[in-house]
C-alpha cells in the first residue's frame, strides 16, 4: 500500500529526518571546513613566523658568535697585522670554529680585505658592506654562487674599528630539518639565481611537484597555494628582498585536518544512518501504534459488515477508541434494529405469527425428515364476516384466533398466518382426525368481539408428510395444502386431505386457464359442425356448432373440461365470443357458396345473463347479411337453474328476435318440469346417455319414448344425440322423433368437410342411396 | 653631510706685535656651539723652518677606575707616556695603530717601562681585558699643540710668530677637517673654533664584578672623571 498512512509517516520521517541531518551536514563539513582550512593557516602562518623567528634568532646567536670571534684579541691582532696571509689563515681558522661556510673581511670604508669565496664581485662586496649600514634585526641572505648564505657581520675594533667580518651559514638540509623540528612544518629553500636549486624536508617527489610550479612562487609571498605541492597549504617567504631569488617555501601538510575531516564525516554519515534507522523504526513503530488501531477499526468493520459480532476493540489511542466505541455502538444499533426487521420480515404484524415467507424457511428447516402433517385452516366467509362486523373487528377476530390457535392443543409444531384468513399449522406427529375434530370444535367456539359473541366455520386442508416430499418441496406442500383446502371449500366440507395426483390435474387446468387467451389469439381454437338431419325428410337443415382446442403440449382438450375451467375463471364470454364470431364467419362463407343452413352454438350460464347478448346477435348477423334463422342457440339446463329469472328475460329477447333455443343434454340436469314450460325453447335435445343404447335398452327406450312424448306434447320439436347405429334411426323415426344428430351421419367435421358432406348428403341422388341405405 | 670648512666659521685674530712669543687661545664648540673638550689643535708653521723640540715632559696615560684618563692625551713626537695601573685589576693595553704597535700587560702595582711614541699620529689604545676601555694618544710632530679641556678650551703658548697651520682631531668627529691657516703675529690670541661631531658618551667603567653589571646604580659612585 503506497498510499498508506502508516508508509506516508515513515516517508515524512525519514524526509525530514535527511534534510535536517544533510543541512547540519552540510554546515557543519563546511564549517569544520572552514574552521580546518583556518587552522590550516594559522598554522602556516604561526609556523612561518617561527620560522622568521628562528632565523632571526639563529642570526643573533651567529652576530652574538661572530661578535666573541670579533672581540678576540688573536683575531684582532691578526687582522690588524693587514697581511693577506696571516689574515686569509685567521678568517679561515676561526670561520671553523662558528662553522661558518665562508668569511670576508672588509675595511671599514667597505673595501674587500679578504674572502674565502672566490669570485666576489663588487656588487657582492657592495651588497654585503651594505648590511653593515642597515644592520638589521631579523637576518641577511645573501646569494652567491647559486648558494644561499645567511651573513653575518661584526665590527673587528681594536678599539676603534678596524675592519668588518662577516660570516655566512649556509641555508642547507639541516636548516631546513631544524626549522621543520621546531616548526612541524615542511620547508623548501629554493635558489632561483641561474638555475633552480631546492632543498627542502619534503620527499623527492613532491620537491619536484614544487619546482614544476615555480612560477607561482613571487605571487604566493604573503599569500596561500593548495599546489605547492598538491595536498599541501603552503606559502612562501622572500629571502632576499632585493633580487626575488631566493626564497623559503613553508608546507603545511593536509593530511591531519583532511584525516579530521574524514573522520567527521565518517562519523557523521554513521550517526546519519543510525539516526534514520532509529527514525525508521520510530516511525514505524509510531505509524504501527496509529495504523494497527486502524487496521483493527477495518477488520472490526469488515467483520460488522459480514455481520459477525468481533471482539470489541481496546487500548486504542483516545480518538480511535472513541471511533472504535462508537463502532461498537453502531454495531449494536444495526444488530438490533436487525433483529427488528428480521422479526417484522418474519412476522406477521397483526398477529405476530410467522409470515407466509417465515413458515416456508421454518418449514425448509424443520422438515429434514418427512413426517406427521401440515394443516391449512381458513374461516368460512370470511371476507363476507370482514363486511359485516368491519375491518377493525375482523383484524381483532383474526389476532383472537390466532392467540388460540397458539393455545389448543395439541400444540403445532409451526404455526404461521399465510394471508388474509389463511394460517397454516405443521404437527409433529401427525394430528388423528378425532384430535383434529376436538382442535376444531374449540377453535370454532364463539368468539367475544365488541361485545357480540362471534361464531365462525373453519375449513382445513391437510397434507400428511409422506417420503414423497422433500425439503426443497415446501412450495409445493403449500400448494397441496392450498388445493386441500380449496377442494374443501369446492366439496363445501370442513376438512379435506390432499390426495395423490390432484395436484397434476391442478396443474393442467391452470396451464388451460393461462393459455385460453393465447389459444384464441394463436388459432389453436377451431370450430367442427355436426349435422342435424331430419329423419322426416332425410335432409340436413342445421348442425350444431363445437369447439375444439388443440393445445401443442396438452393435446386435444375436450371442451367439458376447458369450457368448465373458462366458466369458473370468468373467461366463458371470450370463448362465446369467439365461437359467435367464427361461426358467423363461416355462415357467410356458406351463404356465399349458396348453402343455407342453420347453426346452432352453444351458450354459457354466464352469456345467458348477458341482457345485451341478442341484440348483439342480431346486429352480427344484420351485418353480415345473414338471415336471423341461420343462428339458433343452445343452452343446458344447469345454465339456465343458476339464475333463472334472467336468463329466461334472455332467452324471451332471443325468441323476440326470431332466434331458435334448444334445451340441451335434456334428462341430466337437475331440472324440473316446469321450467320447461317457462322456457321460451323450440327444440329439446336428448341427451346422449340415453339415445347411444337405446336399441338394446329397454329402459332407456322407455325414457326417450316418455321424453319425446312429453315433448312433442309441449310443442317442440326433438332431437337426439348420440346416435350411432341405423337401428337406432329406424327406432327413433318410429317414436316420432324430428331430428337425428350423431355419427351414423357423421362426426363433427370442420368447415370445408363439412360443405363436402353437406354437398353429398343433400344430393337428390346420392340421398336417396343413403336412404335406401338406411332404410 | 661633510661640510668640512664650516669647522673654521669663525676664526678671528689680532696680529700680535711680538715677534718671539705670542700665545693662543682656542675655545672649542660643536656646530651647536656647546663647548668642545677632548680636541686636539696642532699648529704646523707654514715655513719649514727648524722648530725647536718640545722641552721633555712627562706624559702618562692612567688606568683607573678601569677607564684610560685621559681619554684624549696630546703629546709630542719622541714623547714616552708612562701607562701607570691605578687600578685593582690588570690591564692589558695595546695599539694596533701603524704611529704605534705595542702591548703592555700591566699588573697590579706593577710599574713598567714607559712607551716611546716616536711617530707622529694617531694611536687608538684599547684594553684587551676591558674591551670598553679606549683612549686616544695624538703624536703631534709639531710643538706647537694643546688639548681642549671640558670647557672647550685650549692654548698654546711660547708661539713665534708667523703663519701656521692648524689641524684639528677630535675622536668624535665626522670628517677630518680641512686644515687652514692662520697667522700669529701678536703675543695673545683667542679664536674660537667649531668642530662637526658626533657627541658620544665617554667610556666609562662598567660596574666592576661580573655580577654587579646586572646591578649597576649601586656601583655609580665608581664612575670617575
Amino acid at each position: 500500500m503506497p498510499n498508506s498512512f502508516r508508509n506516508q509517516l515513515i516517508i515524512a520521517f525519514l524526509l525530514i529526518l535527511t534534510l535536517m541531518q544533510l543541512t547540519t551536514a552540510l554546515f557543519v563539513l563546511t564549517a569544520t571546513q572552514r574552521d580546518y582550512r583556518q587552522q590550516q593557516t594559522q598554522n602556516l602562518n604561526i609556523g612561518s613566523n617561527i620560522f622568521v623567528e628562528m632565523l632571526s634568532n639563529r642570526n643573533n646567536q651567529l652576530s652574538q658568535s661572530l661578535s666573541l670571534l670579533s672581540a678576540d684579541f688573536g683575531f684582532k691582532r691578526a687582522v690588524a697585522t693587514g697581511e693577506q696571509d696571516t689574515i686569509s689563515s685567521v678568517l679561515a681558522n676561526h670561520g671553523r670554529r662558528i662553522n661558518a661556510s665562508a668569511v670576508i673581511l672588509l675595511s671599514p670604508e667597505g673595501k674587500l680585505l679578504s674572502s674565502s669565496l672566490q669570485g666576489l664581485t663588487s656588487e657582492n662586496i657592495n651588497e654585503l658592506f651594505a648590511l653593515t649600514q642597515n644592520r638589521s634585526t631579523s637576518f641577511d641572505i645573501f646569494n652567491f654562487d647559486h648558494s644561499s648564505y645567511q651573513f653575518v657581520l661584526q665590527p673587528v675594533k681594536a678599539p676603534t674599528l678596524i675592519a668588518w667580518v662577516g660570516m655566512g651559514f649556509t641555508m642547507d638540509k639541516t636548516v631546513a630539518d631544524q626549522a621543520k623540528t621546531i616548526t612541524g612544518i615542511d620547508i623548501s629553500f629554493i635558489n632561483q639565481s641561474g638555475r633552480v636549486d631546492i632543498v627542502s624536508t619534503l620527499p623527492e617527489g613532491l620537491q619536484q611537484e614544487v619546482l614544476s610550479n615555480i612560477a607561482q612562487l613571487a605571487q604566493n609571498v604573503g599569500n596561500f597555494s593548495d599546489t605547492l605541492p598538491n595536498e599541501y597549504l603552503s606559502t612562501t617567504i622572500a629571502l632576499d628582498r632585493n633580487s626575488n631569488h631566493q626564497w623559503a617555501v613553508l608546507h603545511q601538510s593536509n593530511a591531519k585536518w583532511q584525516q579530521s575531516y574524514d573522520a567527521l564525516r565518517n562519523n557523521m554519515l554513521m550517526i546519519f544512518a543510525l539516526t534514520c534507522l532509529l527514525a525508521f523504526l520510530i516511525a514505524a513503530w509510531f505509524a504501527g501504534g496509529i495504523t494497527r488501531p486502524i487496521y483493527a477499526l477495518v477488520n472490526f468493520a469488515r467483520k460488522v459488515g459480514q455481520g459477525e459480532n468481533p471482539q470489541p476493540i481496546t487500548g486504542a489511542p483516545a480518538e480511535l477508541q472513541v471511533l472504535a466505541n462508537t463502532l461498537s455502538v453502531m454495531r449494536e444499533n444495526i444488530e438490533s434494529r436487525e433483529h427488528e426487521l428480521v422479526y417484522q420480515s418474519q412476522h406477521d404484524n397483526l398477529t405476530g405469527l410467522y409470515n407466509r415467507a417465515a413458515a416456508k424457511q421454518q418449514l425448509g428447516q424443520l422438515l429434514m425428515s418427512m413426517h406427521g402433517c401440515i394443516a391449512m385452516i381458513d374461516i368460512k366467509n370470511f371476507r363476507h364476516l370482514n363486511n359485516i362486523i368491519g375491518f377493525a373487528n375482523a383484524d381483532n377476530l383474526l389476532m383472537l384466533f390466532a392467540s388460540r390457535l397458539e393455545s389448543l392443543s395439541p400444540l403445532p409444531t409451526l404455526l404461521s398466518r399465510l394471508d388474509g384468513d389463511s394460517f397454516l399449522l405443521l404437527f409433529q406427529p401427525s394430528i388423528s382426525r378425532e384430535q383434529l375434530d376436538m382442535y376444531l370444535r374449540q377453535l370454532t367456539k364463539p368468539y367475544d368481539i365488541a361485545g357480540s359473541k362471534i361464531s365462525v366455520n373453519v375449513r382445513v386442508g391437510l397434507v400428511e408428510l409422506s417420503c414423497d416430499y422433500n425439503h426443497n418441496d415446501i412450495d409445493k406442500l403449500i400448494r397441496h395444502a392450498e388445493i386441500a383446502l380449496n377442494q374443501a371449500r369446492i366439496e363445501s366440507q370442513t376438512i379435506a386431505t390432499y390426495l395423490q395426483g390432484e395436484d397434476e390435474r391442478y396443474l393442467r387446468e391452470l396451464m388451460i386457464i393461462r393459455d385460453l387467451p393465447i389459444a384464441i389469439s394463436q388459432g389453436q381454437l377451431h370450430l367442427v359442425f355436426q349435422p342435424k338431419v331430419d329423419i322426416h325428410s332425410n335432409s340436413c337443415n342445421s348442425a350444431e356448432t363445437l369447439i375444439r382446442w388443440l393445445h401443442p403440449q396438452l393435446g386435444f382438450i375436450p371442451p367439458d373440461e376447458f369450457i368448465r375451467l373458462a366458466e369458473n375463471s370468468g373467461n366463458i364470454s371470450m370463448i362465446s365470443d369467439w365461437v359467435l364470431n367464427t361461426t358467423i364467419k363461416q355462415l357467410a362463407q356458406w351463404q356465399a357458396q349458396g348453402i343455407a343452413l342453420t347453426v346452432a352454438i352453444n351458450l354459457s350460464a354466464h352469456d345467458l345473463t348477458n341482457a345485451q347478448l341478442p341484440l348483439d346477435i342480431k346486429q352480427l348477423l344484420a351485418d353480415n347479411h345473414l338471415p336471423i334463422e341461420a343462428l339458433s342457440i343452445e343452452v343446458t339446463e344447469g345454465a339456465v337453474m343458476k339464475d333463472a329469472q334472467t336468463v329466461i328475460a334472455v332467452l324471451q329477447q332471443f325468441k323476440g328476435i326470431g332466434i331458435a333455443i334448444a334445451i340441451d343434454d335434456f334428462g341430466t340436469g337437475h331440472s324440473s318440469l316446469a321450467y320447461l314450460k317457462m322456457l321460451p325453447v323450440n327444440e329439446v335435445k336428448i341427451d346422449r346417455s340415453f339415445i347411444k343404447d337405446i336399441h338394446t335398452d329397454a329402459t332407456d327406450l322407455m325414457i326417450v319414448d316418455t321424453s319425446i312424448r312429453l315433448i312433442k306434447g309441449l310443442n317442440l320439436s326433438v332431437v337426439a344425440e348420440g346416435v350411432e347405429s341405423a337401428e337406432g334411426i329406424d327406432i327413433l323415426r318410429r317414436l316420432d322423433c324430428d331430428i337425428v344428430q350423431g355419427y351414423v351421419y357423421s362426426k363433427p367435421l370442420k368447415a370445408d368437410e363439412f360443405t363436402t358432406w353437406f354437398s353429398q348428403f343433400n344430393q337428390p341422388n346420392l340421398s336417396a342411396n343413403i336412404k335406401d341405405t338406411v332404410n | 653631510m661633510i661640510r668640512l670648512t664650516d669647522c673654521l666659521l669663525c676664526l678671528s685674530y689680532f696680529v700680535c706685535t711680538s715677534l718671539t712669543a705670542a700665545s693662543l687661545s682656542v675655545n672649542m664648540t660643536d656646530t651647536q656651539g656647546v663647548a668642545l673638550g677632548d680636541t686636539v689643535v696642532e699648529l704646523t708653521p707654514v715655513t719649514a723652518s727648524a722648530m725647536p723640540p718640545k722641552a721633555p715632559q712627562h706624559y702618562e696615560m692612567r688606568q683607573e677606575n678601569r677607564v684610560f684618563s685621559p681619554f684624549v692625551l696630546a703629546v709630542p713626537q719622541g714623547a714616552k707616556v708612562d701607562f701607570p695601573n691605578l687600578d685593582r685589576t690588570r690591564h692589558h693595553v695595546y695599539s694596533f695603530s701603524p704611529a704605534k704597535q705595542f702591548e703592555l700587560k700591566l699588573y697590579v702595582g706593577q710599574a713598567e717601562a714607559p712607551i716611546l711614541f716616536d711617530q707622529p699620529g694617531l694611536v687608538a689604545i684599547g684594553c684587551n681585558i676591558h674591551d670598553y676601555m679606549q683612549a686616544f694618544i695624538y703624536v703631534a710632530k709639531s710643538p706647537y699643540f694643546a688639548s681642549s679641556d671640558d670647557n672647550g678650551l685650549a692654548s698654546i703658548t711660547d708661539l713665534p710668530t708667523g703663519e701656521y697651520t692648524v689641524t684639528l682631531w677630535h675622536p668624535w668627529q665626522n670628517v677630518q677637517p680641512q686644515p687652514t691657516n692662520i697667522i700669529i703675529n701678536e703675543s695673545s690670541h683667542a679664536v674660537t673654533l667649531t668642530l662637526d661631531v658626533n657627541r658620544q658618551n665617554k667610556p666609562s667603567s662598567p660596574p666592576s664584578g661580573f655580577g654587579a653589571s646586572f646591578n649597576a646604580s649601586s656601583h655609580a659612585g665608581q664612575h670617575a672623571k
